[in-house]
């Protein structure tokens, strides 16, 4: 059983990091031939991200999954109002704080203190993730709550009060709140909630935790920016740097790594002290229970290191070598193409996306496959990376694409069915993770410069466009399913309190009592 | 008229689908399960993890051979640690159930007790149970396990808070085990986990007239189906 576990973890990981590596190494052997130090270091950040992703998944499995599974039940065991909501907020301001990139983003912000940005960042969390608590007890359709605060999102953002150079950051501050360890984390406490209810909508309510945490964010850095009226943020683009051989690539990145064991130390942190904290007075897990969340801790720590790692230093050169190399080109407008084809197969690499994908398959019980998830999840960051490629080379502004593919993304929510709403918002903050900021984005900044673009405007976009796309495309594949199965699926899950198996339409035709033998 | 059930490795529910579908095997539910874990080592790092999906359908006494047949052929069930399926005689299902598969209702009695060879052993503990019962189960003999996540239905447990219902977890464990083994599994399960520990257990148990795949036997098709 260890043999096959194991292959199949390996299997997995290669699985999803190689066909992005493919794709960029097929363009350095053909369109932008690259010098062999280039090769050997996206070779080696290649390997430390299969290595990473592998060890990530197989820890979050056992370790932030089962934590937050268990605080999410135990809290709503103890069903009591005054306790849930208080603790809800604390969770959120503590997962957040201690995020690293958060730290970094609040730097760049030169005219606001980066501690007040940190902090109101971290509340607005706590408060979102209390809502969100909030709104299952109450049963409040999730699209509603939605459609509020994205109408309330908007029209501030687009409000006098707001300089335009700030728009960016607090749309980033809601990216950086889904890093690859909160999301599994906060993910897990919303499956831990619904998993001791029976009720119809424990399903659906399952997800959407994560969404409402990155709503959050934006609102407050929005409020303290028309506070301090705050100047346009400056972005710079640092040069790929030069290296004459391979063991100054090595230098590069033993260098970097006591920086990322730091940094997700740091992230890791306080979760596990809320953990200990929560286990010692209330949980109580069993020894047993508590070496594996401890081994599997181990495993997210080393694999996530691996993982960042590998992207910042092995992938981030490669990203704007080939954005800088093919803008620069006569044939700048392969880049629209090979975007598209790098955004489809990246999003596979990202971190969390497996533990998305793996949780809605449990819990829909693989009514929503992991597979089909995927996908759509695969061409909406496809199409994300062809629009920014586009943007970065025209300069075309991105209120064009976001606030049109937000009204859609609303306008949908109130027709699909409530689960694909819930997890197509979540999927829209997993998919902009770490490899988006530093692939991705570094891809979107090489074009821009090549071409003399505005960094600041149409290059950084790509991240909000990345966050974007997957709330149409999961909401798409929601329609689809509805005009499926939805109409049959009531009658069957009314009659079997067991799940039912995907394929519904034989199940159903007992309930009507046709002839089975044709 | 019976009850099949099929455990399999979890990758392996789109083929059991197709399968039954093939065969024309209506109304199959499919539910993920976990069996039991070979080393507590393996369990710690994780790679322990032994996903499965149990398949539960009706077939009619007629179709049982055929089907175990296609099931080795193509799930390979009679290699150790496969997958197993085995059936229990049912003594009433609704009407649909039996009109679907071409049957009418059986009138004499479904099978004769004492051509019983193998029994199930199905045991429901509060959440967290499972490894207790497992441990139990082990000592006494028995070589596997599987366990499916429930949900308590019943009036003084299920409570409401606000506007959601909130109902007590349950880990519900099936082993198979011979005829023989069934009271002394039984005890042993009841002694570390029945009612009277935290785990709150209940267990019963059903005839099982036929099997295929139990761990460590490879019986023939012919030994196992009468």
């Amino acid at each position: 059983m260890l043999k096959k576990n194991l292959v199949e973890k390996i299997k997995e990981s290669l699985g999803s990091v190689l066909p992005v590596t493919a794709v960029v190494f097929l363009l350095m052997i053909s369109v932008v031939p690259a010098s062999g130090e280039l090769f050997f270091m996206f070779f080696v950040g290649t390997i430390m991200l299969v290595v990473g992703i592998g060890l990530f998944t197989l820890g979050a499995d056992t370790s932030m999954l089962i934590i937050g599974e268990k605080i999410g039940a135990k809290l709503v065991k103890l069903k009591k109002v005054w306790l849930i909501l208080p603790v809800c907020f604390i969770i959120g301001v503590l997962v957040t704080v201690a995020e690293p990139d958060l730290k970094v983003l609040a730097d760049q912000t030169a005219s606001i203190d980066s501690t007040a940005m940190i902090w109101s960042v971290g509340i607005g969390v706590g408060v979102f993730l209390l809502i969100a608590f909030l709104r299952v007890f109450l049963q409040i359709k999730i699209s509603t709550l939605f459609i509020i605060f994205y109408i309330l999102v908007f029209g501030f953002a687009l409000s006098p009060f707001i300089s335009n150079g700030f728009i960016p950051t607090a749309f980033d501050s809601g990216g950086v709140t889904t890093g690859p360890i909160t999301v599994p984390f906060i993910m897990a406490l919303g499956l831990g909630l619904s998993s001791i209810r029976g009720d119809k909508t424990s399903a659906e309510d399952s997800f959407g935790l994560v969404a409402m945490c990155s709503i959050g964010p934006i609102i407050t850095v929005l409020l303290l920016g028309a506070m301090n009226g705050s100047e346009p943020v400056q972005q710079e683009l640092t040069p790929v740097g030069s290296y004459e051989n391979v063991s100054q690539v090595f230098a590069e990145f033993i260098r970097a790594f006591p920086h990322y064991l730091k940094d997700v130390a740091m992230a890791i942190l306080p979760i596990i002290a809320f953990f200990l904290i929560f286990n010692a007075v209330s949980l109580r897990l069993d020894k047993k229970t508590l070496i594996k969340i401890f081994v599997g801790l181990g495993f997210t720590y080393v694999g996530l290191v691996l993982f960042l790692t590998g992207a910042n230093v092995g992938f981030m050169p490669i990203g704007q070598y080939l954005g800088d190399s093919l803008g620069g080109s006569r044939y700048s407008w392969l880049l629209v193409p090979i975007g598209v084809i790098i955004g489809y197969f990246v999003v596979s690499a990202e971190p969390a996306v497996h533990v998305l994908k793996q949780q809605v398959e449990t819990i829909t019980e693989g009514r929503i496959s992991a597979k089909a998830l995927g996908m759509s999840l695969a061409l909406g960051v496809g199409a994300s990376v062809g629009i920014g490629m586009l943007r970065a080379l025209t300069g075309i502004s991105i209120l064009w694409f976001i606030i049109p593919g937000y009204a859609l993304a609303l306008i949908v929510s109130c027709i699909v069915p409530p689960i694909f709403t819930s997890v197509a918002f979540d999927a829209g903050g997993v998919a902009s993770g770490p490899l988006t900021a530093t692939f991705l984005l570094p891809l979107s900044m090489g074009a821009c410069q090549a071409v003399g673009g505005d960094i600041a405007s149409d290059a950084f976009g790509i991240v909000a466009m990345v966050a974007m796309t997957p709330l149409l495309t999961i909401q798409i594949l929601g329609l689809i399913s509805k005009f499926k199965v939805a109409p049959k699926a009531k009658t069957a899950v009314g009659v079997f309190p067991i799940s039912l198996s995907a394929d519904m339409d034989r199940a159903v035709w007992l309930d009507n009592g046709k002839d089975g033998n044709n | 008229m019976k009850l099949m059930v099929l455990i399999a490795d979890y990758g392996c529910g789109q083929l059991i689908q197709d399968i039954l579908s093939e065969e024309n095997i209506p109304c199959r539910f499919l539910a993920h399960a976990l069996g039991s874990a070979d080393s507590v080592m393996l369990d710690y790092l994780g790679l322990g993890d032994n996903k499965k999906v149990t398949a539960m359908s009706f077939i009619s006494d007629s179709k049982v051979m055929s089907l175990y047949d296609t099931f080795n052929k193509k799930l390979s069930l009679s290699e150790a640690g496969k997958g197993i399926a085995f059936t229990i005689p049912l003594t009433g299902a609704s009407g649909a159930a039996f009109a679907l598969n071409g049957t009418k209702p059986e009138t004499e009695e479904t099978s004769e007790m004492k051509d019983i060879k193998h029994e199930l052993i199905i045991t429901i503990v509060n959440r967290g149970g499972f490894d207790a019962v497992k441990e139990a189960a082990k000592e006494a003999g028995a070589r596997g396990g599987t366990l499916l996540h429930g949900l308590g239905l019943g009036g003084a447990e299920a409570e409401k808070f606000l506007g959601i219902s909130i109902q007590p977890e349950k880990d519900v464990v099936l082993i198979v085990v011979p005829k023989e083994d069934r009271e002394r599994v039984m005890n042993g399960i009841l002694e570390s986990a029945g009612l009277l520990t935290e785990n709150r257990g209940i267990c019963f148990s059903l005839p099982v007239d036929s099997a295929l795949g139990l761990a460590g036997k490879s019986l023939s098709i012919e030994d196992m189906v009468k």
